[in-house]
């Protein structure tokens, strides 16, 4: 491949990327997709479910059964509201990391460690990380076998692994991210090829490490590198029981974040405000943007119209077709009623810019 | 909130301190001063008074802090409220022979004791329990003096006692304390107590704290002083409440719960002693939000 040809892969113009994805995925013909980010409001009665797993109380297969009916709802509420771009709402997860570090082989789980399901167990690594497979593609079969539309499929980053697990072995965060990385490239190529229309990472550490942008900008690439999706990279101030988990800015993202080879990012802006808009004029790319129109962390309902001004406010900075709308973050901690009622109303505003666009 | 004693100290010191290292915090502060009542934040005002230009009073629900402030949520740093939860009304749950009742708690007058007051105070036909009611939403201009009034209530009070009655629970999800949080969760903490045991439901403790936390920053801190049980065994060792004190009921607040509270929905709780007087009952909780 010639220097001008990873380039063009590396930024991908948003018409080409359309003609190529129409080969392999579904493509959006549509102006200003809508999305989840990736989870969705978890019922009461699948969290105690969950906690009696952990302490033995039900079998694996019980639960297994009520992950897939759950995640069955969740598909048909996702369908039911319009939204464009579906997720099985990461409802097989215990929380953003422990789904995936207990799947790594050399991270050791101390399982006295957690008592409710949504805790973290504490992971250390004491060795070299050896190849793996993390085993997500059936997670991503059922989604498909239950849906006609465009898929996401999403998983934490190599940066917030690494932060979160104990490291004893390496030298370096940096280290123990691109080993990461490697594994999670392996999953994202076995993901694309059983027909992830769009592949997100998920960094809700990275806004409290702006000063590791460089080697995670390196990571991110090794864990995207020959993976034939539509890339995103989620960056937010963290969701954990809903609330944020950073204070800050995303400046500190610019330029660097140019060299991901990602095509969209998708951020908060509902909640924080949407100062940070700006950076996508001073900064003109062909990078997407995921707007975040709908604050998580709220269950005030927006209206159609709140939606409808923030995406007319993000048109002023992005061109209408490298624009995409979804929630700031995932949709975990809302009751399934507000939850629906949100993306009901992000769909409808979506749709009254969208009308207004043509 | 109280007089505004510690308000004013921890304003002196603050102002001091910044000075003596030369830094501008003291330009940047604003603090906040809330209770319920205007009457102790106008006491409270008289205290701070070199302060005035740093110090702004809310009138508060104490059951809804957020209500106030919502436009500061996630965004406190440091929030220290005291002599609060155990002032809010509780109910208590028995767990007698494996079977679960709620404790329900009225106020009442005894007949003889209330003829008394209402010919003590030549309220004639009128119904006492009305007068009482509206004296309790106007305070004592209720009555023509203002002194009458304050010896009415004094009166009133000293006569009013408590009784309560069981209600059977055949199923704990019925005893609902808020969203996402019911009476299978209470379960789980007392599977670490064997045995018979009555302890504080504290729901509208519950209910200020989960109304408060929103407030904090990520990195922020929030104290309460009070009287806290630590321990479920501490219910064994004495009688935790609910009482009259000084001027209103109170209640011991169940520490256990509100840590299972705050650790279900993502706040690190803590407990140590009040060590600025010997022999306190009062215990300080510190919440911040956990990873």
């Amino acid at each position: 491949m010639t220097t001008q040809e990873k380039q063009t892969n590396k930024r991908r113009p948003g018409g080409k990327l359309r003609e190529r994805e129409k080969g392999s995925f579904m493509a959006i013909d549509k102006l200003l997709p809508t999305s989840v980010i990736g989870s969705y409001s978890v019922p009461d009665w699948l969290e105690r479910a969950k906690t009696d797993y952990l302490q033995r109380r039900i079998s694996g297969d019980q639960l297994n059964d009520m992950h897939n009916i759950v995640i069955q709802a969740t598909i048909k509420d996702q369908e039911r509201i319009g939204i464009d771009i579906l997720t099985d709402g990461e409802l097989r997860r215990d929380n953003d990391i422990d789904y995936f570090a207990y799947r790594i082989p050399g991270v050791e789980i101390d399982h006295r460690t957690k008592a409710y399901y949504y805790d973290f167990y504490e992971g250390v690594i004491r060795h070299k990380i050896p190849t793996a497979s993390l085993g997500l593609v059936p997670d991503l079969q059922f989604l498909k076998q239950n849906t006609d539309r465009a898929v996401k499929f999403t998983i934490t980053g190599p940066l917030t692994l690494a932060k979160r697990i104990k490291n004893e072995y390496y030298h370096h965060d940096e280290e123990v991210a691109l080993e990461l990385a490697r594994i999670i490239n392996g999953e994202l190529k076995a993901l694309a090829k059983a027909g992830a229309d769009y592949i997100q990472l998920d960094e809700s550490y990275l806004t409290g490490y702006p000063e590791d942008l460089a080697w995670v900008v390196r990571a991110i690439n090794v864990a995207c590198d020959g993976v034939e999706s539509h890339i995103i990279l989620h960056v937010c101030y963290g969701n954990r029981y809903g609330k944020p988990y950073w204070d800050g800015n995303y400046r500190f993202l610019f330029p660097v974040i140019f060299e991901a080879n990602i095509h969209q990012l998708t951020l908060e802006f509902a909640r924080k405000g949407d100062e940070d808009l700006e950076l996508f004029s001073k900064y003109p790319s062909e990078l997407e943007l995921g707007m975040g129109v709908i604050d998580v962390k709220s269950s005030l309902v927006e209206t159609p119209q709140q939606v409808a001004e923030r995406i007319r406010r993000a048109l002023k900075h992005v061109r209408p077709e490298k624009l995409y709308v979804n929630p700031d973050c995932g949709l975990h901690h809302l009751p399934r009623e507000i939850a629906f009622k949100k993306l009901e109303s992000m769909v409808e505003g979506a749709g009254i810019v969208r009308q207004e666009l043509s | 909130m109280g007089n505004g004693t510690q308000a004013r100290t921890w304003l002196d010191e603050f102002q001091r301190y910044t000075h003596e290292v030369a830094s501008d915090y003291h330009t940047w502060l604003h603090y906040l001063m809330s209770d319920f009542s205007v009457c102790v934040l106008d006491v409270a005002r008289e205290a701070v008074t070199p302060h005035l230009d740093k110090v702004s009073f809310l009138v508060m629900d104490a059951t809804d802090p957020l209500k106030s402030l919502s436009f500061l949520r996630y965004k406190l740093m440091f929030m220290h409220i005291s002599n609060v939860y155990d002032n809010l009304p509780s109910s208590e749950l028995i767990r007698w022979d494996n079977q679960y009742y709620q404790v329900e708690v009225r106020a009442y007058l005894p007949r003889v004791e209330a003829e008394r007051l209402s010919d003590m105070y030549r309220l004639g036909g009128r119904d006492l329990a009305t007068t009482i009611t509206r004296f309790l939403k106007i305070g004592p201009d209720y009555f023509d003096e203002i002194s009458q009034g304050v010896h009415f209530w004094a009166d009133v009070w000293r006569t009013l006692k408590l009784e309560e009655r069981c209600v059977l629970l055949p199923d704990l999800t019925q005893l609902k304390l808020f969203d996402g949080f019911d009476g299978l969760d209470v379960q789980t903490l007392l599977e670490d107590v064997g045995g018979n045991i009555r302890m504080h439901l504290n729901e509208m403790a519950l209910k200020s704290f989960m109304n408060t936390v929103p407030l904090l920053h990520p990195r922020g801190i929030f104290q309460v002083q009070d009287i806290f049980i630590t321990d479920l065994e501490q219910y064994y060792t004495a009688f935790r409440g609910p009482g009259k004190y000084d001027g209103s009921v109170v209640n011991w607040v169940n520490g256990p719960l509100l840590r299972l509270v705050g650790n279900r929905f993502g706040y690190d709780v803590h407990f140590q002693p009040f060590a600025y007087r010997q022999n306190s009952n009062i215990t300080i909780l510190t919440t911040s939000v956990r990873d």
